[in-house]
């Protein structure tokens, strides 16, 4: 999961750094990072709130 | 620069906005001892994307490509509140119902659907007020906005340290990091 906040965190500074291109990259990967993340959740367990 | 001060004051004050929310989402779990679950978890990070995409127009202008940032994460946010939602729609008899406290009669996953469906009404807004800025527009934004755009980073670097204590890099469950 950190791994995940810790991708938008450098999606953040590649922002402010002015690296339009490396963002969009990091921005996409924690997207698509945090989709696989909720589907890793959703098939692995039946619990509530997972 | 084709749009006014205004408008990306705007901006900013839509991050500060969810940076309250994610403060407040901070207050639940240190001040009232009650850990996120791994959904609350990723609807945070949707609220960072949120963020994150508002940033973009902060440093390279308003354009519709990072609007259209804003709205993918709205609706990946919005995604993950309704499945919590779904998940307590039905309540066990005998059980408490919903996850955590509620505030204002609410619980904060049924707040997430509302604030990212709000988000994806203001990035209609947008839409509708903004003017695209040229693809190599590169602006410095006002103190305000960097105050705004300091406080999301803040609120990210803190998720990353608090989900690391929490649950490691790899993914969360109920009690700590999956076996």
């Amino acid at each position: 999961m950190s791994l995940i906040f810790l991708c938008y965190f450098a999606t953040m500074l590649c922002v402010a750094s002015g690296r339009k291109k490396a963002a969009c990259i990091a921005f996409s990967s924690s997207t698509a990072l945090s989709l696989l993340m909720f589907a890793y959740h959703t098939t692995s367990s039946l619990e509530l709130n997972f | 620069m084709l749009n006014s001060q205004a408008l990306y004051n705007v901006n900013a004050v839509c991050i500060l906005i969810v940076c309250g929310i994610l403060g407040g989402a901070f207050y639940f779990q240190f001040g009232l001892h009650e850990q996120p679950c791994p959904l609350c978890l990723l609807q945070r990070m949707a609220m960072l994307g949120l963020i994150s995409a508002l940033a973009f127009n902060m440093y390279f202008g308003i354009r519709n490509e990072h609007i259209a940032l804003v709205i993918i994460s709205a609706i990946v946010g919005v995604t993950f509140s309704i499945r919590q939602v779904l998940l307590h729609i039905c309540p066990i008899p005998g059980e408490p119902t919903g996850y955590g406290t509620a505030v204002l009669g609410m619980h904060l996953y049924s707040w997430g659907v509302l604030v990212f469906g709000a988000s994806i009404l203001g990035a209609a807004g947008f839409l509708l007020l903004a003017q695209n800025e040229a693809p190599d527009t590169r602006r410095t934004p006002s103190p305000f906005e960097k105050l705004a755009f300091y406080s999301g980073a803040l609120m990210c670097l803190a998720n990353v340290v608090a989900a690391c204590f929490e649950c490691g890099l790899g993914p969360c469950c109920e009690n700590g990091p999956c076996a």
